[in-house]
């Protein structure tokens, strides 16, 4: 996957993304819902955390792209520990959960 | 990646520089390389920043769902009371990018000089490798050759969480203690 941005076609700089596909983003606009934007980049809303934050699956490419709009304060790869979670849903069902 | 689009230089370019054209080998080197750990050390604040958010974020999550099946067929749910928790605690963590392999290429001469008083006699035995890089700059102008460049080649690859930014947890189920 290539990224083509002005800055780096300036300095005659190649930049490849070597993804797997899809990733998890936690996306935070700055003001209002970034739903939209995230839709109209291709991108699935996973998870809405409240007004101006939410997680999104997409591509590298379409996060950094994200990024760049206006609105837009902060677009950060993360990832869930399913061991974690698994561990925490089982400790809340009285499971007795060992420490993590 | 940064909360802000482009981040502050570490040298802003509206204050005034005059051009160096030859400098220590090591202090070119050490720069070279405090530039490397400076753009890693954006790159884990970067993350760290993530850290604080996904710890910000709550999240109401329901531990269980209890469907009842009744003797005339009838089926009802009882869910839990949800519990209020952070990203972080259910396993949502930030990715961490690293700098995998960084190669840069620098065009310059070298030169071995000796260090001199200002009466010309000669300070001990002081020698060091000067890199010299305007001879350099200005073959590329008048001959214009396009070869004569410095080349940066970088890979970032996402590498795990720090084990020292995850918090150690522990849970205990009070219920069951009680019960015990």
């Amino acid at each position: 996957m290539k990224s083509d941005s002005a800055f780096a076609n300036r300095f005659g700089a190649k930049v490849s993304l070597a993804g797997s596909g899809e990733g998890l983003f936690l996306v935070i606009a700055r003001l209002s819902d970034p739903a939209p934007r995230v839709r109209a980049l291709g991108g699935q809303v996973v998870m809405r955390l409240n007004g101006t934050k939410l997680m999104a699956r997409m591509g590298l490419n379409q996060a950094l792209t994200l990024l760049k709009e206006p609105g837009i304060d902060k677009v950060g790869g993360v990832h869930l520990d399913v061991e974690r979670y698994h561990k925490f849903l089982a400790a809340q069902r009285g499971g007795g959960a060992p420490s993590v | 990646m940064p909360s802000s689009k482009i981040r502050t230089p570490l040298i802003p370019l509206s204050q005034p520089a005059r051009e160096t054209d030859k400098a220590s080998l090591a202090d070119l080197i050490r720069e070279v390389a405090m530039s490397i750990a400076d753009a890693q050390r954006g790159l884990d604040a970067s993350s760290a920043e993530m850290v604080r958010e996904l710890a910000e974020t709550r999240v109401d999550v329901v531990p269980a769902i209890h469907e009842t099946i009744e003797a005339d067929g009838r089926i009802s749910y009882h869910q839990e009371k949800p519990h209020s928790v952070s990203l972080l605690e259910i396993g949502v963590n930030p990715t961490f990018y690293q700098f995998a392999q960084t190669v840069i290429e620098i065009q310059m001469d070298l030169k071995i000089v000796e260090t001199e008083s200002e009466s010309g006699s000669k300070t001990g035995k002081r020698m060091y490798l000067q890199a010299d890089t305007a001879g350099l700059r200005f073959e590329r102008k008048l001959n214009r050759d396009v070869s004569v460049s410095s080349k940066v080649t970088a890979t970032l690859v996402p590498v795990p969480m720090p084990l020292r930014v995850e918090p150690i947890r522990t849970t205990t189920n009070a219920g069951e203690d009680q019960d015990g």
